[in-house]
């Protein structure tokens, strides 16, 4: 374990700059360059606006707030996942050319992911203290924002290693990690609340992720209360641990990706 | 103390088992992942120690790509022993380029992808400018670049990493001629120096036998 921490570190220059490079990239050659950067996530939330305040008339901002707490974390974690999930099959001609260790691959896909998403979540805030002109509320518990994005980052870190570990020998995992996220989603409670689900269904409810995170951001922006620490540092815990089952995997496989690939 | 010590190597691509399969083909026949295994090197042995410039020669598919990669680290083996102490380069042309990007900044991505600091390329940078003849093209996209200019550039980023062992798979072939007299002379201060070991892949024997010091026949 020492010895994979050392060789990250000796990569970390790479990381960075080839997660820059990747997020230059994204943008280039387009009109309004760098402004995408912000373009990007006004309009998704815009799309979203027009939905539900517009079309289906829920009226409410609250609603829209609390909606899109869910959705950009969420945003994240997918983008995240599915770019990680075919970073190292995608690279197999550089994979064939050069050593490196390749779990640096899928953290590069989240590097850049995490960067768009802090962009985004910052213009949601943003957004949010422009509207308390008008009343809305933004207490102390955001504080608690920083922590809950820790835990989803290292979550996302841990089940994206594994997955791009597989992918390398089960192409299918890239297709079923398409469909299992949409279904994910959708049993989560992100476009609705959790008070929606019957008292039976809801201790299953809970062991779902996704139910402890979108729930802690909204404890910390809307509710302005403290989020679930215990039901955090658990997943931070199972995280890590998953990161570490995924260290390991690609740190003993690696030298068999070339002969795959 | 810089060396390769390799004792009765061997390494296979078990030709289904590697081949990715798909989840079906695992139900269906699950056994069949097991068979057909292809040895691409097998029972190999050599040791070389700091100054050896070695040439191998072989006939196609004999395993001499795969004894390079094997070395750099890329593929794991199967049987025997490899010791490899000193830092490994495998000079493999535009390996990483980001085509959307300029010359400049695809240094610093071979360079940290080659496991060098940021600020030891900062003070290559010049050098491998200098070396790769780009003059104000290093601040065009990669994709801008002819094929002689991409390898020019991938060129001199390799030479300038200052590796223990370099390991070199028929890459010769590079620039135009003056350009293919300067990497020759490269090579040439690098054997004179006697502090690196070089392995060289070539069809041309008769280069080889010129440049090298020991020769391997890969069969």
């Amino acid at each position: 374990m020492y010895n994979i921490f050392r060789e990250l570190h000796k990569y970390r220059h790479y990381i960075s700059h080839e997660t820059r490079a990747i997020l230059k990239v994204r943008h280039k050659r387009t009109f309004f360059g760098y402004l995408w950067w912000m373009l990007d996530p006004l309009i998704f939330m815009l799309i979203y606006y027009i939905l539900v305040v517009v079309i289906m008339q829920r009226g409410d901002n609250d609603y829209l707030v609390f909606v899109f707490l869910a959705l950009l974390p969420w945003r994240w974690f997918t983008s995240s996942v599915n770019e990680g999930v075919v970073s190292i099959k995608n690279r197999s001609k550089l994979i064939k050319q050069i050593y490196f260790p390749k779990v640096v691959l899928p953290i590069i896909s989240i590097a850049s992911n995490t960067v768009s998403f802090i962009i985004a979540f910052g213009l949601l805030i943003l957004l949010l203290l422009i509207l308390t002109i008008t009343g809305f509320k933004i207490g102390l518990a955001v504080l608690f924002l920083p922590f809950i994005i820790i835990v989803q980052l290292l979550f996302t870190i841990g089940i994206t290693i594994i997955l791009s570990h597989l992918n390398v020998f089960y192409a299918d995992v890239e297709n079923l990690v398409k469909y299992l996220l949409r279904i994910w989603f959708f049993l989560s409670p992100g476009i609705y609340s959790i008070t929606m689900i019957p008292d039976k269904y809801l201790p299953i409810f809970r062991l779902n992720p996704f139910t402890l995170l979108f729930e802690s951001y909204r404890d910390s922006v809307i509710r302005n209360i403290i989020p679930n620490l215990s039901g955090l540092l658990i997943l931070g815990i199972i995280s890590i641990i998953l990161i570490g089952i995924g260290l390991n995997l690609v740190h003993k496989n690696q030298g068999i990706y070339a002969k795959v690939l | 103390m810089v060396h390769i010590k390799i004792k009765n190597l061997g390494l296979k691509f078990s030709l289904e088992k590697t081949k990715r399969s798909t989840i079906k083909e695992l139900l269906i026949s699950p056994k069949k992942r097991f068979d057909n295994t292809f040895w691409a090197l097998r029972n190999f042995n050599m040791d070389l120690k700091q100054g050896d410039v070695v040439g191998i020669t072989g006939p196609n598919g004999a395993g001499k790509s795969t004894l390079l990669r094997t070395i750099a680290g890329i593929y794991s083996h199967d049987e025997g022993t490899i010791d490899v102490k000193g830092k490994v380069s495998l000079l493999s042309i535009n390996a990483g380029f980001e085509q959307e990007l300029s010359g400049i900044e695809n240094i610093f991505i071979v360079g940290t992808l080659n496991g060098l600091t940021e600020s030891r390329i900062r003070k290559l940078v010049p050098r491998i400018i200098e070396f790769s003849e780009l003059g104000d093209f290093i601040y065009q996209p990669v994709r801008m670049y002819s094929s002689g200019m991409a390898a020019r550039l991938g060129f001199a980023i390799a030479i300038h990493i200052n590796s223990d062992i370099i390991l070199i798979d028929e890459v010769m072939a590079v620039g135009d001629k003056e350009f293919k007299a300067k990497c020759k002379k490269v090579l040439d201060d690098f054997i004179i120096s006697k502090k690196k070991i070089i392995i060289i892949v070539s069809h041309e024997v008769e280069y080889l036998s010129k440049l090298c010091n020991k020769s391997i026949e890969i069969k």
